[in-house]
């Protein structure tokens, strides 16, 4: 699987590496302003002081949505093997749909953990410079984030692998997260109402008290089982897309 | 050393598209041979082709590759083969010594050495983008790929088509080298009839999905003839000894698939020796008879 590994690492490269620019430039200005609310001359204006300290534990979870979502020329590339030739080329070979399937999910996670160990290593410089110490909160909440942002990996390659063009892969996950952000928002307006200028507004504070009470000690297992499903059912769907012959 | 015959053996192959029939095809591609198969665009070719590759599915019918049936042992045929279509199925992105660590993952009988001395034969460079090569490096690409996996059998969909004749020369000369190996087969799918001429053992000729002669090629150009008479001696003519007659102003040409028997039966009448792609076109009108 290595080879096919490193075709699209060849393709992709340069997405990735723009990728890591962004990162690295939002790390840097995120870095930066921390660091001038802890020491320097923001910290001198208490109101804007006050807002910032409060958004700011928000601020440092974007970095985890920001790698992957500019990362995911991966997605791409299934149509671009489409329409070269490449996917055709692969079946007068050897090469297994499974096997084609397969590389290209685990080039996916590959992406995503990579993403995920950056994003990590970034908070865990940030709440250094805080002096916050809470790096249990600190891991699960990254981890969530980048479970969702797997799942979410997942879903769109299956869709790239079933439908026959990006507008229509498009339409599709603009439905699914019309529909989970006209769930979710609601919630999340009467809680930030509810909550007023907090000092940790976390993953779970965004979602309704109830639902996320009973579901916190679990949500690390739920996101870990729901990357599996999606995974899995994916992965089938996938094989089963490639296998299809043309009509 | 195989004991098959055949690398090829077509019987009853039959797939229905809305407005176009594959029908009944069979034909068989000679282990150590190059079988051309010809036909005007939307004959039934690359559907052919396609479905040997497994890559559509077929209504009815058997495909032997290379003693084994496609459908049960499709991966271990595809080991042993290799296919080649008129554009480049690589991502342009990648150079030649990219491609190299791919298709050894690919392929397991992937010759490195072999392929990079294709390489420096056709002096395609090793670190170019394939985005700046020219359709002819292309081509030739894809045919260093291909002969660099000890595949049994070529399989070319129009590989020639667009190529300029230097090009298409040298191309047509790697594959007389290749058969020296008798174990080794191509078929050469091509409307470009006089490559076809150049190289080929065996034609096979589609038309609408259904074939109209398959054999020996230089049999198959002797057989056939033109007979040029004027418009009285053509009407003398047996119309079952006629493939088809072009009518022109000053008389009809007329192609017989029997120069033997003709030449007895019409000895007063001068019959000249055809080509493939004449063979093509008469027989292409052969359900008008006369054409113009």
């Amino acid at each position: 699987m290595k080879g096919l590994l490193y075709n699209d690492y060849r393709i992709t490269r340069k997405f990735y590496v723009m990728g890591f620019l962004y990162c690295g430039m939002f790390a840097l200005v995120s870095i930066l302003i921390r660091m001038s609310m802890l020491y320097g001359n923001i910290a001198h204006d208490s109101e804007t002081l006050a807002t910032m300290q409060n958004d700011f534990p928000l601020i440092r979870y974007l970095m985890c949505l920001i790698f992957p979502l500019t990362s995911s020329a991966e997605g791409e590339i299934i149509f671009a093997d489409k329409n070269t030739g490449w996917l055709r080329f692969c079946q007068t070979t050897a090469v297994t749909d499974k096997r084609i399937v397969a590389e290209k999910f685990c080039f996916r996670f590959i992406t995503v953990i990579v993403a995920y160990l950056i994003d990590l290593g970034y908070v865990v410089i940030l709440n250094i410079l805080s002096g916050d110490m809470m790096y249990r909160n600190l891991f699960k909440n990254v981890t969530v984030i980048c479970g969702i942002v797997l799942m979410g990996a997942f879903f769109d390659m299956t869709l790239r692998f079933i439908l026959k063009n990006k507008q229509s892969v498009t339409l599709l996950e603009i439905g699914v997260i019309g529909i989970l952000g006209i769930a979710i928002v609601p919630y999340m307006m009467n809680k930030m109402k509810k909550l007023g200028i907090t000092d940790e507004a976390t993953v779970g504070d965004l979602l309704p008290i109830e639902l996320f009470t009973q579901i916190k000690p679990y949500l690390l297992f739920i996101v870990f089982v729901g990357i599996i499903i999606v995974a899995v059912v994916g992965f089938l769907v996938s094989v089963r897309a490639m296998q299809r012959r043309e009509n | 050393m195989s004991n098959y015959q055949n690398a090829i053996e077509i019987n009853g192959l039959t797939r229905k598209y809305d407005g176009f029939t594959l029908d009944n095809v069979s034909f068989s591609v000679p282990k150590g041979s190059i079988m051309g198969f010809i036909g005007q665009n939307g004959a039934g070719k690359t559907t052919t082709i396609k479905l040997l590759l497994n890559l559509i599915t077929k209504d009815s019918g058997t495909i032997k590759m290379l003693g084994m049936d496609n459908s049960q042992h499709e991966y271990k045929i595809k080991e042993q083969i290799s296919a080649v279509f008129d554009e480049l199925p690589f991502h342009e992105v990648l150079n030649a010594r990219q491609l190299s660590v791919v298709m050894a993952d690919i392929f397991k009988e992937w010759d490195k050495k072999t392929y990079f001395d294709y390489l420096d034969r056709f002096s395609l460079p090793q670190k170019k983008k394939f985005r700046e090569f020219s359709k002819g490096m292309k081509m030739k690409l894809q045919i260093a790929v291909a002969l660099s996996h000890k595949a049994k059998l070529l399989i070319m969909d129009e590989a020639t088509t667009g190529l300029d004749p230097v090009v298409r020369n040298e191309i047509l000369d790697i594959f007389l080298e290749y058969l020296q190996d008798e174990e080794n087969s191509i078929l050469l799918s091509s409307h470009i009839t006089t490559d076809l001429e150049k190289i080929a053992d065996n034609v096979t000729f589609i038309d609408k999905g259904r074939i109209l002669l398959s054999g020996n090629k230089d049999e198959t150009v002797e057989n056939h003839g033109v007979i040029k008479c004027r418009k009285a001696e053509y009407n003398d003519i047996d119309p079952d000894d006629i493939i088809s007659a072009r009518l022109t102003d000053f008389g009809a040409e007329v192609m017989i698939n029997d120069k033997k028997s003709c030449q007895r039966k019409y000895s007063g009448l001068i019959i000249d020796n055809t080509t493939l792609e004449e063979i093509m076109l008469f027989y292409v009108h052969r359900q008008k008879k006369e054409w113009t």
